[in-house]
């Protein structure tokens, strides 16, 4: 039996894992624009779709320092986006509305901090699962922290192996409840 | 089948090498090395031999007891603390009542009762307050409808935020204002065409935001919280109360007046460097079409709001009105919020602890000062440097006294420490009570010099429009504009409304 099929009877993480090398990484000093597009190098289907909305950050040293998706990345373009106040004594508003005012200013401020270091736009990284945890586990995370990938390490907890993702486990929970 | 291809950007990445970067600890040694200083100060004051007694110009004794000395040590901690941080300032408050308790310089049943203090529960209802008016979004409607009035000239959109900002503040606490302005303010700025780069219009609406926010806040007791916490301590030192009318009643021209004279004081340091921002009009007509129709939940609010306050206003003319509570009227509020399903759990669960301890702990801090008689010894020691000045000049000198403070700690641990000071030395100089607090609480309410003095001055600071720099060189001058205004308000506009200013000396 070999890791990937126990993993999978056994619904642990490592049956369920993408390997670091299929999973989108990117070195900490590239910039904004080069991360988009080596994200949207890693495609799926017939038009082409991007295959993950987000990607991790590795230092000089190869160390996993963060991570940027989507939302961040938007965010980062225009801080008028999600803004988030600090020291506010209370409720924080939603200023949807807003977008009718800065709609328009939008992409000329996105055009530049589109060349601003990957850094920026960093996210810190949910925490991580190991590979002989249970996938439930990882599940139990991802739905407290509200997550849909995290870091997979390797059992003694020397390095990264991959993730696991949202979209994986519950392939795995559909097909088991489903039969 | 899905095709997969590399990343191009994994440079020089070994995929089988990848570690996890370990958290980065550092030793905040700032707070470490403050922490100790402030015990430090309390150490070296609560072990100290017992400090000479104070004598008044009647030759009264005034003993410091122990734990008079003591709460001034404890004083000195919190100050500490307060301004540098050390803990979250809510644990500093918790802190002034557990020192209190367990060095016995109060009884704990008295330090830990004033936090809750009806002061403090009043508090608690005005960031409810704040908070209905957050979720329901009628503050929004206000300041979405102020840029249709206002057109697009750049000099009336810097009077129309200031109007409409100071507005809210007679409502609800400032920084729950100023968190509501600044994203409407940067939406402003986006049109301006300037991207996020500095320009003097920016400056001047950020900082004019902060500044009038202070100026707003000092008119009803519901801008912040420093208002009911001096009149808190007016009634245990002076005996009598001061109504919400009342606070209301003399704080208002000053407060609009110094609302007006920061709007010419940003048109003439700040003069926009574009006299129109084309197209805001029709957007802001769009901004409003698109807020709806006023919402039941925004009735409701706005219904039980004034409500309170037209309660609280009329105990001033009503005399049956006047034996009921001003903080249980105004928790009366928070009940219906939740009755009428405006608020529910989540609601109470987010209510700021870290703010409503602060108060707790220096309404607690300022009654221990109080009680144990160090206010009145610390009075009767200063009274030496104006026993042959003028009031005028005491009355000033105390209200930039509390200007100094409230820029550097809490303006509640500013009036705190202040208020039941001067209001010793008051008698002495033939001064009323009632010119002391209300000249306390605007200079309490407008820290222009440095970001920490209010949370509207940081929140503005967030828009990289200004520096710590500038803020606190322009905050000198419109310091210098308040404290005439304070001047003005003493000597004229208080004594032609009425209020007493001079009382015979004993």
């Amino acid at each position: 039996m070999t890791a990937e099929s126990e993993g999978k009877e056994h619904f642990l993480v490592k049956g369920l894992l993408i390997p670091m090398k299929r999973f989108p990484h990117i070195d900490e000093d590239l910039n904004l624009h080069e991360a988009v597009r080596a994200l949207q190098e890693y495609t799926c289907g017939e038009y082409e779709r991007m295959r993950y909305s987000e990607m991790l950050v590795v230092d000089a040293k190869q160390q996993l320092v963060g991570r940027v998706n989507l939302q961040s990345i938007l965010k980062g373009l225009d801080p008028n986006l999600g803004q988030v106040i600090d020291g506010f004594e209370g409720k924080r508003g939603e200023f949807p509305n807003l977008a009718i005012l800065w709609g328009d200013s939008f992409f000329e401020t996105c055009n530049r901090r589109f060349g601003n270091n990957v850094k920026d736009f960093m996210v810190p990284l949910p925490p991580p699962v190991k590979e002989q945890e249970s996938a439930f586990k990882a599940l139990s995370i991802m739905l407290t922290h509200n997550e849909t990938v995290l870091p997979v390490l390797a059992e003694d907890g020397s390095y990264v192996v991959g993730v696991i993702r949202l979209e994986e486990i519950f392939n795995a929970i559909v097909k088991r409840c489903d039969t | 089948m899905a095709e997969e291809r590399s990343s191009q950007g994994a440079a020089a990445v070994d995929d089988d090498k990848v570690g996890l970067a370990a958290e980065i600890k550092e030793i905040n040694w700032k707070k470490w090395i403050f922490m100790f200083v402030g015990i430090g100060l309390f150490s070296v004051v609560y072990f100290s031999p017992p400090w000479p007694s104070a004598f008044d110009p009647m030759g009264k004794e005034f003993v410091l007891s122990p734990q008079g000395k003591a709460a001034l040590a404890l004083f000195l901690l919190a100050g500490t603390w307060w301004v540098f941080e050390v803990l979250p300032i809510g644990v500093t408050g918790i802190t002034i009542g557990v020192v209190q308790a367990l060095f016995f310089i109060r009884p704990a049943s008295d330090a830990f009762k004033d936090f809750m203090d009806p002061s403090v529960l009043f508090i608690f209802g005005s960031l409810v307050i704040g908070a209905v008016f957050t979720k329901v979004g009628i503050t929004k409607r206000l300041a979405y409808k102020m840029l249709d009035i206002v057109g697009e000239r750049t000099s009336m959109i810097y009077l129309g935020c200031f109007v409409v900002t100071a507005l809210l503040t007679h409502l609800m606490a400032h920084t729950a204002v100023a968190a509501t302005m600044y994203p409407l303010l940067l939406s402003i700025y986006a049109l301006y065409g300037e991207g996020d780069r500095p320009t003097k219009f920016g400056k001047g609406l950020f900082m004019g935001m902060a500044f009038v926010a202070g100026a707003g806040s000092i008119i009803t007791l519901l801008g912040a919280a420093r208002g009911i916490v001096a009149l808190g301590f007016f009634q245990e030192i002076v005996g009598r109360e001061i109504s919400f009318f009342e606070l209301t009643f003399y704080m208002f021209p000053v407060g609009w007046l110094m609302v007006f004279l920061l709007w010419g004081f940003f048109m003439i340091f700040f003069k926009p460097e574009k006299a129109v921002i084309p197209g805001l009009r029709e957007k802001a007509r769009e901004l409003n079409a698109a807020m709806g129709p006023l919402t039941r939940h925004e009735k409701l609010a706005g219904i039980i709001v004034l409500g309170v306050i037209a309660f609280l206003s009329l105990q001033s003319f009503v005399p049956a009105l006047q034996p009921f509570n001003k903080a249980a009227i105004l928790l009366v509020s928070t009940i219906l919020f939740f009755v009428l399903g405006i608020l529910d759990i989540n609601d109470l669960e987010a209510v700021p602890w870290n703010i409503i301890l602060l108060f707790a702990g220096a309404m607690s801090m300022g009654f221990c000062l109080w009680q144990t008689g160090a206010a009145e010894w610390l009075a009767i020691n200063w009274l030496g440097f104006f026993q042959d000045a003028h009031w005028f000049v005491f009355v000033m000198a105390m209200a930039f006294f509390v200007l100094l403070m409230t820029n550097f700690i809490m303006n509640v641990a500013a009036i705190a420490i202040s208020v039941p000071v001067s209001l010793v030395v008051a008698p002495y100089l033939g001064v009323a009570p009632e010119v002391i607090v209300f000249a306390a609480l605007v200079t309490a309410g407008m820290p222009f010099l440095l970001l920490v003095g209010a949370a509207p001055n940081a929140i503005a600071y967030n828009s990289k429009q200004f520096t710590s720099g500038e803020f606190f060189a322009y905050g000198i001058p419109a310091s210098i504009l308040l404290m005439a205004v304070v001047g003005l308000a003493v000597i004229l506009i208080w004594p032609l409304m009425g209020m007493p200013i001079t009382v015979p000396t004993p």
